[in-house]
């Protein structure tokens, strides 16, 4: 595991140098605001992969970038990874926050610019979860059940579970007697919880955080197995938009979000420690694992 | 008092509130069953519109994810709709596809992905037809609402909706309103039970003090003091205690009538007695006095004297006789108890003025033993007054009879005349004197004592005809009684 912590030095982070940068960029905020309101807005794409049911995390996101870029900032959201991937390869959207998993499908047009580092590291985990009441131990003792996958597109919530069936040599097709999508890992842990699923497959981020502000929720859960660590969902752009201008400057208020004051919020309700460049080599083993079983999928 | 199983007889103090107390419970039995049965509708309108408003909106959701087959999305949108929809208080929803397999439900644990409905969720619609689209169920017992909902799409369908609602509430409500209906009910009777057993006992009042009056009057403890100024004169009572007054002044004035007709009629018999006394003593009196100046006469013939003196002595014979029948039968015998041949023989004597005087001819016939065991003072008295009664009754001439005999164990007196009937009134007073009463005036009471007599003596007496072409009274009485 690469220790990514030295990326960022910590011993920059100085109270009024933040001051005074928070000072500088309120004047020049309404200096610009005629300017920023009048260009196209940046359009940055938003996935499940964090805990985007929080209405108040999506404005305060907005409100940081736009002040950030100098230019208006439109989220955009979308029900699957697919679709954002998809206005990502299209140049639908400038930048987005996608999931591991579609990051290596589409590695050659894609580019990570900023990686998320949670408890320090760039790493998450994928937790396979039962219902409270479910006495299984092991993935072989949820055969014949409801399984609960966040997203086809998404890493934790599904690749990694269909790599371990392939690796276990059973048939993902027929393991479970029944497979549904929820398109979000916090709804994954709402269908185990309630019982609609016997198991699931969810972000062990997700997780963790939703153990956090929603004990209740995840009381109805039990963790059976966490995978090794694995790339963090990146915050990625077209390979051909690299170096635009607004796309650099996106990059660069995500990498000093943890300076200001607004951003070390948005940090903390997403449980983040903050975000460092992108490294492709940490999505390696999430590559592996798709290597391993695209043809099934 | 003692209490009857029969409510006819109880006392109008228990009957006028028992009535009120039924008649209550029946006013509020009905009262409650229409406000309850009124509020029943009411609520299960309110629950039907609150039903449909819910059922409209979820099936309007899950119809896409429903043809779709989305368990998830269906688990979502009835998993939110139980917080959005939170008035209706669903405990479960469950959507089913054709072929009764459940797509998802609120509460999977209840209701599995892919299990199969559950008989009991389909079973209350099985005759519920598409025509009648929404439908409720409710069951009481377990308070709650099953409703049911075909989902269609164009003209299809796609799944079913059942829904399981908590209506314990309203159950819970009806039950409050029962309670507070009947406790409200149960107070206003007691209330209305009380205030009627308080004017009853004080409007029977008066009758218990009438009774009270009456029982006193019939006792003979004759209160002068007129109970009608006790109650205000306008009212019924007030009438009724007038002519309770009137009433307790009739029966004395009756009673003073009664007596002093008594004591007439003892002056009557007193002075007859006295006069055929004087006549019987008169009789011989005079023959004496001859007989007397026959021995002044001739008082030195010794034939002539002891003719006269024997004569004499039969005088004074028949005087003592007179006097003796007289003493005997209003003073009584050596023995009240017993009738002696000879007491009854005595009877001829207290007649013999009357028959002399009117020329009658007494057919006597006494076969009496020595002694009968019965109040011969009574007997002797009924049968004097029977064969004077007979005597004055019969022309001049004519004859009387009197035969007393023992017959059957009873001793039997019958009296004859020629005359021309006891008249109807007077033969009443003979034979019931109770039910008749105390006689008119004009009637005496010759017949009226020898009925009370004969009552006392548990004798009786019959009225007829006789040979001799008049009337005959016989009467009998016990022999060897009291």
């Amino acid at each position: 595991m690469t220790k990514v912590q030295g990326l960022y030095p910590k011993s920059a982070f100085r109270r009024r140098e933040v001051l005074v940068g928070a000072a500088a960029f309120g004047a020049c905020s309404l200096l610009g605001a005629g300017n920023a309101l009048a260009r196209e807005p940046f359009m940055f794409g938003l996935t499940p992969v964090f805990l985007d049911s929080d209405l108040e995390i999506m404005s305060e996101i907005t409100e940081y970038f736009t002040r950030k870029l100098d230019q208006p900032v439109s989220p955009v959201k979308r029900r699957t990874y697919q679709e954002i991937t998809s206005m990502l390869l299209s140049g639908g959207v400038q930048a987005a926050w996608i999931c591991g998993f579609p990051y290596v499908r589409y590695r050659e047009r894609l580019s990570v610019l900023a990686m998320p580092l949670y408890k320090g590291v760039p790493l998450y985990e994928s937790y396979l979860i039962v219902n409270k009441d479910n006495p299984a131990q092991s993935l072989d003792e949820l055969s014949g059940g409801v399984h609960a996958f966040s997203d086809p597109n998404s890493n934790s919530g599904y690749l990694v579970t269909m790599h371990l069936l392939a690796e276990h040599k059973r048939n993902p097709r027929s393991f479970f007697s029944e497979t549904i999508f929820t398109y979000s890992h916090r709804n994954v842990i709402r269908a185990v919880s309630s019982g609609l699923a016997q198991s699931g497959s969810v972000d062990g981020y997700v997780w963790d955080v939703v153990a956090e502000s929603e004990p209740e929720l995840v009381t109805g859960t039990r963790v059976i197995r966490r995978s090794e660590p694995l790339g963090f969902p990146p915050i990625a752009c077209n390979v051909d938009n690299r170096n635009d201008k607004s796309v650099v400057k996106m990059a660069e208020a995500l990498f000093k979000m943890h300076e200001d004051p607004l951003g070390q919020r948005i940090l903390q309700t997403l449980h983040l420690d903050g975000f460092v460049p992108g490294d492709p080599s940490n999505y390696d083993a999430i590559a592996r694992k798709f290597n391993a079983v695209k043809d099934i999928l | 008092m003692r209490f009857s199983l029969s409510p006819a007889t109880w006392p109008m103090i228990i009957k006028a509130p028992l009535m009120v107390a039924v008649l209550m419970s029946l006013l509020s039995s009905i009262v409650s069953y229409l406000i309850l049965d009124r509020m029943a509708a009411a609520q299960e309108k309110a629950l039907a519109q609150l039903t449909e408003a819910y059922l409209d909106g979820v099936s309007t959701t899950l119809m896409p994810h429903v043809i779709r087959k989305d368990s998830w999305e269906v688990f979502d949108t009835l998993d939110r709709a139980r917080q959005h929809y939170a008035a209706v208080k669903a405990v479960f929803t469950v959507v089913s596809l054709p072929g009764d397999e459940v797509l998802a439900s609120s509460n999977p644990t209840l209701f599995p992905v892919r299990s199969e409905l559950p008989w009991e969720l389909r079973e209350p619609f099985v005759e519920g037809h598409l025509m009648f689209p929404d439908r409720i169920h409710i069951n009481e017992e377990k308070g709650v609402a099953l409703v049911w909902r075909p989902l269609m799409e164009a003209e299809q369908q796609v799944g079913d909706l059942f829904a399981e609602l908590d209506i314990s509430h309203l159950l819970a409500e009806r039950r409050e309103v029962l309670f507070t209906l009947l406790s409200g009910a149960f107070l206003l009777t007691l209330t209305f039970v009380l205030i009627g057993y308080v004017a009853v006992r004080w409007m029977v009042r008066p009758i218990g003090l009438l009774s009270h009056f009456v029982e006193s009057v019939r006792h003979g403890h004759d209160d002068p003091f007129p109970v009608s100024e006790l109650m205000d004169p306008r009212t019924e009572f007030g009438l009724l205690f007038k002519r309770f007054d009137a009433m307790k002044d009739a029966i004395r004035e009756r009673e003073e009538l009664a007596t002093r007709l008594a004591e007439e009629e003892k002056l009557a018999l007193i002075g007859k007695l006295a006069s055929s006394m004087a006549h019987e003593v008169n009789n011989p009196l005079g023959g004496m006095r001859n007989v007397i100046d026959t021995i002044r006469k001739h008082g030195n013939d010794e034939a002539t004297r002891a003719r006269s003196l024997d004569l004499l002595d039969r005088g004074l014979e028949g005087i003592a006789n007179v006097t003796r029948a007289t003493l005997v039968t209003y003073k009584g015998g050596a023995d009240p108890a017993k009738l002696a041949f000879r007491d009854m023989e005595d009877i001829q004597l207290l007649v013999q003025h009357i028959v002399k005087r009117r020329h009658l001819k007494l057919l006597w016939l006494n076969t009496l033993p020595q002694e009968t065991m019965v109040d011969g003072t009574s007997v002797r008295q009924i049968a004097l007054n029977l064969l004077l009664n007979a005597c004055e009754a019969t022309p001049e001439g004519g004859e009387v009879g009197l035969e007393a005999r023992i017959e059957g164990g009873s001793l039997v007196i019958v009296v004859r005349d020629q005359g021309v009937g006891i008249p109807e009134d007077v033969a009443k007073q003979l034979i019931s004197p109770f039910i008749s009463g105390v006689p008119e005036v004009s009637l005496g009471l010759g017949a009226w004592t020898v009925g009370m007599l004969t009552k006392r003596l548990e004798g009786r007496i019959e009225v007829g005809t006789n040979e001799l072409k008049g009337t005959r009274v016989t009467a009998y009485f016990p022999v060897g009684g009291r």
